[in-house]
């Protein structure tokens, strides 16, 4: 409300333009003109790289140009009426313009190269960063000193000394190898090769284009006043500003590629040749279906399906056995593994996390230990525990049968040989033993962070009124940290229906189609099949898929907002 | 502290900054740059690899290298090149598996180099493998191969073969002859086979007489022992409904169903490394690890010869060349020397591959490699010089599509028994001949 009245009130009041209104103003003209060249310049390129997806990139980025050239001649107009909101526009372009012309000079000087480069030269000559760590220590005890004294100087003085030098070191050490003969001669001629690119003509242009956005920007700071600046409106840019790059992160590597898998979808994309649009093709040969009834007597399946469709499933209603034939049954499957996976993973890596949540939430000695070693598993990367549990489940050399076989030995009962990466009744128990034992710990420290927030007073009530320890669990405890499960419920089944990574580190080997989940599916479209077309439509039915588990999440969800209250 | 901070850090950080910026090496103006990459094995592959590339690029004059070390094969090799094709940035010359090149070639993603071939002084195809250059050399649109076919895709970084690794120690607990004593005696078959795979299985409850993996190549390689073959003549529909399929899918059937093999799906080879199985069926690129890690005697036997002889894979794959190389005739003359006797005799040294040179200096380092001295070596070189069939690419489909529909057929019948061997040729064939279908009727 506040900020309509103040838009409302920048819109009435006239004030005069500041004296840099005009010079802002022909800038702003010149940006937009020049965007809008660059916009239409850019749909005129052929630019090969981006041929194979139909230049669709390259539209994108016209169409982003434009806008932003429209953003610059509307600065204009609004500059000219002193409006409030010219001033935050002609604000946005200019930082956008300052950011990406100070990327193209990194370009032209070869920054990211340089980065890639001693990045390299780090992982040779890591030995000389030992000092970093040496001269913090040096430092460390001088902050440990309480009174000021040259000692105290003298000793931060050292450590920063010795962190400075061995950073210089390993530049210079970098920096020699392999290209070099010599330090010197390396860095002289890295400088001089600095030089020489930055003083050519891009280089340049870039500087001056860096520099004239930069004015334009600090100008605008500057004239606050001129524009009737409230305190929300500059509250509002500054914020805009912090979130500036994390917005065009996600705009270019983010929105951007979701976008382009979006039209992809509607093509048979490749890869290695060019995109060609096929429609909603790659969508209705996933969902072509078709049932069919087997005439009494035949078991061939193939006499009764439609051409290019193959056995799904068959089933029987009554005395008539129905063919279920699709276009694409291995997505199906993938598909119904999922679900089986998410069934099965939801319950156990949430209930044994609420009972370890609850066992760790009592005060008994060294709690925090085991709070830290319960949640290790979850930051430990998928490939490495698969490749363990691997080895546990292997049923020649796995610990898993050993300790099956030694306990029926005990029992003097035939040792039970369970092939759990082989046997498909089993398989996915077994993936999800595994998924469970990693995403339990961290399901146990929401868990945790959800019973440390029940207030104690209504236990106490309770065991007043002499209800039990369960009683206690069922009537207090569970409704109370009902949003906190249903937060675990909606993150575990959204990570369980995008399961791929577990299922790829522990069965890649299995022959059957028990392993395939529907990103492993979209994975052998994508990268084994060269289908990547397909592969994003797979994608983008996931997400719907998704997007529909978690409405109906959240609908159900309203009994368990009603105690967070 | 604060100022001490700011001022002891700001010019540190601008020294810095400039030194990031200046670092970039010097390139080497008017000279050709090459990028290439093949997908290595380990970090001893990848160190050979780029000391090739430096001794390259240091006798070849206006030709500058940048070897790019791909991801190894479970770590996205070929996902990384693919994208990088999408996007326009993929290296100059690359390594593909021979069974994509079909897929790289049709797509227009690979240079047909005959013509450079034709041009370049010394070239000579035919000191690889023929069975490797039959493949190279495929012309699609003339269906005919060799020399003159006006097609060249690329030229073979390697070769290998599969071989059985065996567990000498067992073979002596059980006191039966080893494979190369059944061999010497030409009794050496699938009959011999499964007597001995169940003798070393009789050792224990553990200990399993034969293991596998599971991916086509293994079950196939029965088949065509057997004298069946996945696809028909002109390799343009399924052809594993046949009797000589069922007899080899009987064979084996029986081998898992009596325990003798490691179950179907596992990977055998830590229960072969851990001693425990007596035969294990894999490729030379397993011989590194086994050096490593074996606590036991081993040494190299070949496959059993089936009803319809010997068998074997001439597993390879190929360097290629960017079809958006803008220097497409260096990027030749780089294969051709990534391809001589001297840099395969390095790599084939660390014991993962054979050259794909089958000449005797190409062939003798391999077989003097130290890393196997003293090995039945020649489990290998004989399959490839005289009966292995080259893995090839399918033109007329999508081989992984095909494969992807067959192969949890073949799980069927030899992990659960939800599918009997008899059937295995009908249903395989039902499901992969649509994907045949369906590739004719895209193109």
């Amino acid at each position: 409300m506040a900020a309509t009245s103040q838009v409302r009130t920048s819109l009435t009041v006239k004030r005069p333009l500041p004296t840099v209104g005009l010079p802002l103003i022909v800038w702003h003209l010149v940006v937009g003109v020049a965007a809008l060249f660059g916009a239409y310049n850019i749909t005129q390129l052929q630019i090969d790289a981006l041929e194979k997806t139909n230049y669709v990139i390259q539209y994108f980025g016209a169409a982003l140009t434009f806008i932003y050239a429209l953003c610059s001649l509307v600065a204009v107009l609004l500059i000219l009426q002193v409006n409030s909101n010219g001033r935050l526009i002609s604000m946005a372009v200019n930082v956008i313009g300052f950011s990406l012309a100070l990327a193209y000079l990194g370009q032209i000087l070869g920054v990211y190269e340089g980065f890639d480069y001693l990045s390299g030269g780090l992982a040779r000559n890591i030995l000389l960063m030992l000092g970093i760590p040496l001269g913090y220590a040096v430092v460390w005890i001088a902050w440990r000193m309480h009174e000021p004294s040259s000692t105290r100087a003298l000793l931060e003085k050292v450590g920063l000394g010795i962190m400075g030098i061995s950073l210089m070191l390993l530049l210079l050490a970098s920096l020699a190898t392999p290209e070099a003969d010599n330090v010197i001669s390396g860095l002289v001629g890295a400088v001089l090769n600095l030089l020489g690119k930055w003083l050519s003509l891009n280089g340049l242009l870039a500087t001056a284009l860096a520099a004239l956005f930069g004015a334009g920007c600090y100008v605008m700071v500057r004239e606050a006043q001129a524009f009737g600046e409230t305190t929300s409106q500059r509250e509002s840019w500054q914020g805009w500003l912090f979130l500036l790059p994390n917005l065009l992160n996600f705009s270019i590597f983010f929105a951007g590629p979701l976008l382009l898998s979006f039209y992809l979808s509607f093509t048979d994309f490749s890869a290695l040749s060019n995109a060609n649009f096929i429609g909603l093709r790659n969508y209705s040969a996933m969902f072509t279906l078709s049932i069919n009834p087997l005439p009494a007597g035949v078991t061939d399946a193939t006499t009764v399906i439609p051409t290019l469709q193959t056995e799904f499933t068959r089933f029987a209603l009554g005395n008539q056995t129905y063919v279920v034939g699709a276009r694409d049954p291995l997505f199906w499957t993938s598909v119904g593994n999922t679900f089986r996976y998410c069934i099965l993973l939801l319950p156990l890596s949430i209930i044994p996390a609420l009972a370890l949540a609850i066992l760790l939430n009592s005060k008994i000695p060294g709690m925090k230990f085991f709070r830290a070693v319960f949640f290790l598993p979850s930051v430990a990367a998928v490939v490495g525990v698969a490749l363990i549990w691997k080895w546990l489940y292997d049923p020649v050399i796995g610990y898993i049968n050993y300790a099956l076989g030694t306990v029926a030995s005990w029992f003097g009962i035939a040792p039970p040989e369970p092939q759990w990466l082989t046997d498909t009744n089993l398989l996915l128990l077994s993936v999800v033993i595994m998924a469970s034992w990693q995403v339990i710990g961290f399901n146990t420290v929401i868990f945790l962070a959800g019973l440390q927030g029940v207030p104690k007073e209504l236990h106490e009530a309770a065991t007043v009124d002499g209800a039990n320890g369960w009683r206690r669990f069922l009537n207090i405890t569970l409704p109370l940290i009902a949003p906190t499960t249903f937060f675990i419920v909606v993150t575990t089944l959204i990570s369980g229906l995008q399961a791929f990574s577990e299922f790829f580190s522990l069965i890649q080997e299995n022959p059957t189609n028990a392993k395939l989940t529907t990103v492993y599916y979209l994975y052998q479209r994508g990268f084994e099949r060269f289908d990547m077309g397909y592969a994003s439509a797979t994608a983008w039915v996931l997400f719907g898929m998704i997007f529909i588990v978690t409405l109906i999440q959240f609908r159900l969800s309203g009994r368990a907002d009603a105690y967070s209250d | 502290m604060s100022r001490l901070n700011k001022i002891s850090f700001l010019p540190i950080f601008l020294l810095i900054a400039t030194l990031v910026f200046a670092v970039v090496p010097v390139a080497a103006q008017d000279e050709v740059t090459l990028r290439w990459r093949t997908r290595p094995d380990n970090q001893a592959e990848i160190d050979v690899y780029q000391a090739v590339s430096d001794a390259i690029d240091a006798e070849w004059e206006g030709v500058t290298l940048q070897y790019e070390p791909g991801n190894n094969e479970g770590s996205g090799y070929q996902n990384t090149l693919l994208n990088e094709i999408s996007a326009g940035t993929a290296p100059d010359v690359f390594w593909i598996p021979g069974a994509s090149v079909a897929t790289f070639a049709s797509e227009g993603a690979i240079l047909n180099l005959a013509e450079l071939a034709a041009g370049m002084e010394g070239f000579d195809g035919s000191v690889f493998y023929p069975q490797q250059m039959e493949q190279l050399t495929y012309n699609p649109e003339t269906m005919t191969s060799g020399a003159d076919s006006g097609a060249l895709w690329g030229l073979p970084r390697d070769a290998s073969s599969f071989a059985l690794y065996v567990n000498l120690d067992l073979f002596e607990e059980a006191g039966i002859p080893t494979p190369a004593e059944l061999q010497a005696d030409g009794n050496w078959n699938w009959e011999t086979f499964t007597e001995t795979a169940q003798a070393i299985g009789a050792l224990g409850d553990d200990i399993y007489g034969f293991g596998m993996n599971a991916w086509w190549a293994n079950w196939w390689l029965w088949v065509n022992a057997a004298g069946g073959g996945f696809f028909n003549e002109d390799r343009t529909a399924c052809a594993l409904n046949s009797d000589e399929t069922t007899a080899a899918m009987t064979f084996l059937s029986d081998l898992y169903g009596t325990g003798e093999g490691v179950p179907y799906g596992t990977d055998a080879e830590p229960p072969f490394i851990a001693g425990n199985v007596g035969m294990f069926l894999n490729g030379r690129w397993a011989t590194p690890n086994t050096v490593a890690q074996a606590q036991f005697n081993w040494d190299y036997a070949e496959v059993p010869a089936g009803p319809n002889g010997q068998s074997n894979w001439l597993f390879w794959g190929a360097y290629v060349v960017n079809i958006n190389s803008p220097y497409a005739a260096e990027a030749l003359e780089l294969i051709a020397r990534l391809t001589s006797v001297d840099v395969q005799s390095q790599v084939t040294a660390l014991g993962a591959n054979l050259p794909s040179r089958a000449g005797e200096d190409a062939v003798n380092a391999f077989l003097n490699a130290e890393i196997t001295a003293g090995k039945n070596n020649e489990a290998f070189t004989n399959a490839l010089a005289s009966y292995a069939v080259a893995e090839a690419p399918l033109w007329s489909a999508n081989f992984d599509a095909i494969d992807g529909a067959v192969e949890p057929l073949v799980g069927q019948v030899l992990t659960d028994g939800t599918l009997a061997a008899e059937d295995f040729g009908t249903a395989a064939c039902a499901a992969a001949d649509p994907l045949f279908a369906e590739a004719a009727a895209g193109s």
